[in-house]
């Protein structure tokens, strides 16, 4: 009598194999947002908790210490007060007005606009420290072009420094932060706007509508769901200001521009040059680690947005 | 600083080159002096490596040395390309691109295990630390015939505490420290085209006021009488101004008062030194955007008429001459307070530019052939003529040996203006090394004056005076706990060791 083993099918095997396929094509992914996100994310909750440089041997756990410390911080409380003007001022200047343009660029009968188009996102792939830099010269008070035009149009009776009158440098920093990033906003609207179907414009434009209704009743109803998840993108991107900031003022004059990855740099790294003294390596995570929990409720909200976007989108439809 | 005044008109040739060469200066900013530079006065110093006293290995490999740069970059380069001539094996790798370059490269290096062979010590690092974590190695077991070599520096140069470690010699300053860091800098055909005579016009703080008044009445809106870079370096010239008027403050420690062991932010002498200042601005003379500016965007601005007078050390003189051959500028000591005045510079003779030995680095025998050629004084004198004077070595028989050879009148100039001006003050870590234990419990202190003047500038700190007498009890707040904490760890010192009743910074300190 034999025996015969039951053989396993080809169909069963690729049962087996395809998850294990998948995990050794997700390993090296893994590996690295284990070495280069998790990693240097666990260990600043770590640091945050220590007394420490950076650098020596010399590390002694002070517990909750440096977050209380943090609590009574002014210059902390008021980089992080620059940073949410970045957000509440510059996420609906950028959003509005790249809105704006990408419905104009989105017109089929404007030629140039693939030209407008490359123009706005021109200064999203220039490296931000030569934009500010640039841009310290655009607003320079000796003459810088945008002073020239101010006294030549005689809105000012003379060049004023933008950058060096601590009322108006945070301005100025967060406009060219957001003529620098204006162009990817665009481009998400462009997308969006691309979801708009032609049918309805020409079925409203057959009863009559004109742009501003075509604008109110199809555009923007259709857009909306996507309106939320654009400017929790935007805001989540003006909370990351670093390279312009330190290229263009690096947080001055008088910490007027020291938005909060600024303070947390220079705590870090940059001793006092008068006072001597050491970097707060410690004390200065624990500023990250609370920042860095700000960013995560905003991405919580973008979380919540696009769930609640695919949910309009289905009663749209319907 | 709101607004300036100017007058409105055409984008003048003059201006325009006063905002376009910060475009310049900004691809030029960080960059080091370049000795191949066909413009630049090629010196006639030469660098001959003498023969090896060690054995060296004979396998090709690559050692590099990193520090700040500037005028040293002229020594350092033509010696690492003369090493790599006479051992074609060791291609040398120098760096020497600013502070922000030290800070980052060595600091991340030590961590990894990949330090540069030789560096210059990372400014937010003690050197005791460094001593402490082994991160660096003794010299003397490195360098042959140590004593005799060591014979050839005098005998006060290496000082305990600071290149002195538990009997062990650590590091060795490539330069010395009678240097003046701030010197008043001009512009020859800016102040004659306004009629003003460094020699007769810039005599005390008045004339000087009034000669910058001159040039910007006389510049039109386009050329004004002082540039500054503020942004960097604002509370650093108020602080230089206040030693003009004879605060009592050595660079080492800045606005500490030996004579009394405290800090001395809330002097009379600050306060006038801001107001000095402040009265460019109010006067018009300060050339618009200067709060802001950093080194470069001054560096770069002075060779194009701009400004008449700047406050600045002599790091900058080989870069205006290799870049603007044709600018003719001058030197001055800063102005006394008063007409008539003399003004003492306190420093500590402890040396600049030190190096430091990687502890890791797999060639010790290079590093110490090299020190031993730089710390000898061959090598001192043409460190001296390489940099055509303007850096001075610790070794009095390099600079007699470079005189009378191709020196650079800026820098007799600025030698002559150092030896008159400055004064030895005390080194607290020379009475007792173990002060340099406090020094590693240091904490920053925010705001720092630099931030503070600046503050002062914008008009977000309306009581100077009241923030400055601030800022100085939480410095001898923050001495007094550092001390305390290094005693807790075993340090015997107390506040007494930074107290020289004795001292006269009218005369260099001997005791």
């Amino acid at each position: 009598m034999s025996v015969t083993q039951p053989r396993r099918s080809s169909r069963d095997w690729s049962r087996f194999a395809t998850p294990a396929w998948c995990y050794a094509f997700m390993l090296p992914a893994l590996v690295l947002a284990a070495l280069f996100t998790f990693y240097p994310m666990v260990m600043s909750w770590v640091y945050s908790t220590v007394d420490w440089n950076g650098f020596s041997s010399d590390i002694e756990f002070v517990g909750l210490a440096n977050y209380r410390e943090l609590m009574s911080d002014g210059l902390f409380w008021d980089a992080f007060g620059r940073s949410l003007i970045f957000v509440l001022v510059g996420t609906p200047l950028r959003v509005i007005g790249a809105l704006l343009v990408a419905i104009v660029l989105n017109q089929q009968a404007l030629k140039l606009s693939p030209a407008f188009r490359t123009m706005f996102f021109m200064p999203v792939v220039t490296t931000a420290a030569i934009v500010g830099i640039v841009m310290t010269f655009i607003f320079g008070p000796y003459g810088g072009p945008l002073n020239e035009v101010l006294v030549s149009l005689d809105v000012v009776d003379a060049p004023v420094d933008f950058l060096g009158d601590s009322d108006t440098a945070i301005w100025a920093v967060l406009l060219t932060h957001t003529w620098k990033n204006f162009g990817i906003t665009m481009i998400y609207w462009l997308a969006a706007l691309q979801t708009v179907p032609q049918s309805y414009y020409e079925a409203a434009k057959v009863d009559g509508a004109g742009a501003f209704a075509l604008l109110r009743h199809i555009t923007l109803p259709v857009l909306l769901p996507f309106a939320v998840v654009i400017i929790v993108l935007t805001a989540n991107e003006n909370l990351h200001a670093f390279a312009l900031v330190q290229a263009m003022t690096a947080g001055g004059p008088f910490f007027s521009t020291q938005v909060i990855e600024v303070y947390i740099y220079q705590t870090a790294f940059a001793a006092d040059a008068t006072g001597g003294g050491v970097p707060r390596l410690g004390y200065a995570s624990a500023a990250g680690c609370f920042f860095g929990t700000a960013a995560l409720v905003l991405a919580l909200i973008q979380g919540i947005a696009v769930r609640q976007t695919s949910r309009m989108r289905k009663q749209l439809k319907a | 600083m709101k607004a300036t005044p100017r007058s409105r008109g055409e984008l003048s040739r003059r201006r325009l080159l006063g905002m376009g060469f910060g475009l310049a200066g900004l691809a030029a900013a960080g960059c080091q002096v370049k000795v191949d530079d066909d413009a630049a006065p090629r010196p006639a110093a030469t660098v001959s490596i003498p023969d090896p006293q060690l054995e060296l290995p004979d396998g090709d490999l690559t050692f590099r040395w990193v520090d700040s740069g500037s005028l040293k970059a002229l020594f350092n380069e033509a010696v690492l390309e003369a090493y790599h001539e006479k051992h074609p094996n060791v291609t040398t790798d120098y760096t020497g691109q600013g502070w922000p370059t030290v800070n980052d490269t060595v600091t991340l290096g030590i961590r990894n295990g990949t330090a540069p062979d030789i560096f210059a010590m990372p400014q937010s690092v003690p050197p005791a630390t460094a001593v402490e974590e082994g991160w660096v190695q003794p010299i003397d077991d490195l360098i042959p015939d140590f004593d005799a070599w060591r014979e050839q520096w005098p005998a006060d140069a290496l000082v305990p505490g600071e290149h002195i470690f538990d009997g062990k010699v650590y590091t060795l300053p490539l330069g010395s420290s009678l240097v003046l860091s701030q010197l008043l800098i001009y512009d020859v055909a800016v102040l004659e085209s306004a009629g003003v005579d460094p020699e007769r016009d810039l005599g005390s703080w008045d004339q000087m006021r009034a000669a910058a008044r001159t040039v910007t009445q006389q510049g039109g809106g386009d050329v004004f009488g002082l540039i500054i870079p503020g942004g960097q370096r604002i509370g650093r010239i108020v602080m230089e101004l206040a030693v003009s008027a004879g605060w009592r403050s050595s660079e080492t420690i800045w606005g500490f008062d030996f004579s009394t062991g405290e800090y001395a932010f809330d002097a009379p002498e600050i306060m006038a030194a801001l107001e000095h200042l402040r009265a460019f601005e109010a006067d018009g003379s300060l050339f618009p955007g200067s709060l802001t500016f950093k080194n470069d965007d001054v560096v770069g601005r002075m060779p194009n008429g701009v400004a008449g007078m700047t406050f600045h050390g002599n790091y900058y003189v080989a870069e205006w001459k290799q870049g603007s051959p044709g600018w003719e500028f001058g030197f001055a000591g800063q102005p006394p307070q008063e007409e008539g005045g003399a003004v003492f510079e306190p420093y500590q003779a402890l040396g600049n530019n030190n190096v430091w030995v990687y502890a890791d680095t797999p060639y010790p025998t290079i590093a110490a052939d090299l020190l031993s050629y730089v710390g000898s004084v061959e090598g001192q004198t043409q460190l001296v003529r390489m940099t055509s004077g303007l850096l001075q070595s610790v070794i009095p028989e390099a600079n007699e040996a470079a005189q009378g050879f191709d020196l650079d009148p800026h820098g007799v100039k600025s030698a002559e203006l150092a030896r008159e001006q400055m004064r030895k003050c005390p080194i607290p870590s020379a009475r007792n090394p173990e002060v340099s234990a406090a020094l590693v419990e240091a904490q920053t202190i925010k705001p720092d004056f630099n931030e503070l003047v600046q503050g002062v500038f914008t008009g977000d700190i309306t009581d100077a005076a009241k923030a400055f007498a601030e800022y100085n009890a939480t410095l001898n707040r923050s001495l007094d706990e550092s001390i305390a904490e290094a005693r807790a760890k075993g340090a015997d010192i107390s506040r007494d060791d930074w107290v020289f009743t004795d001292w006269d910074p009218t005369q260099d300190y001997t005791a």
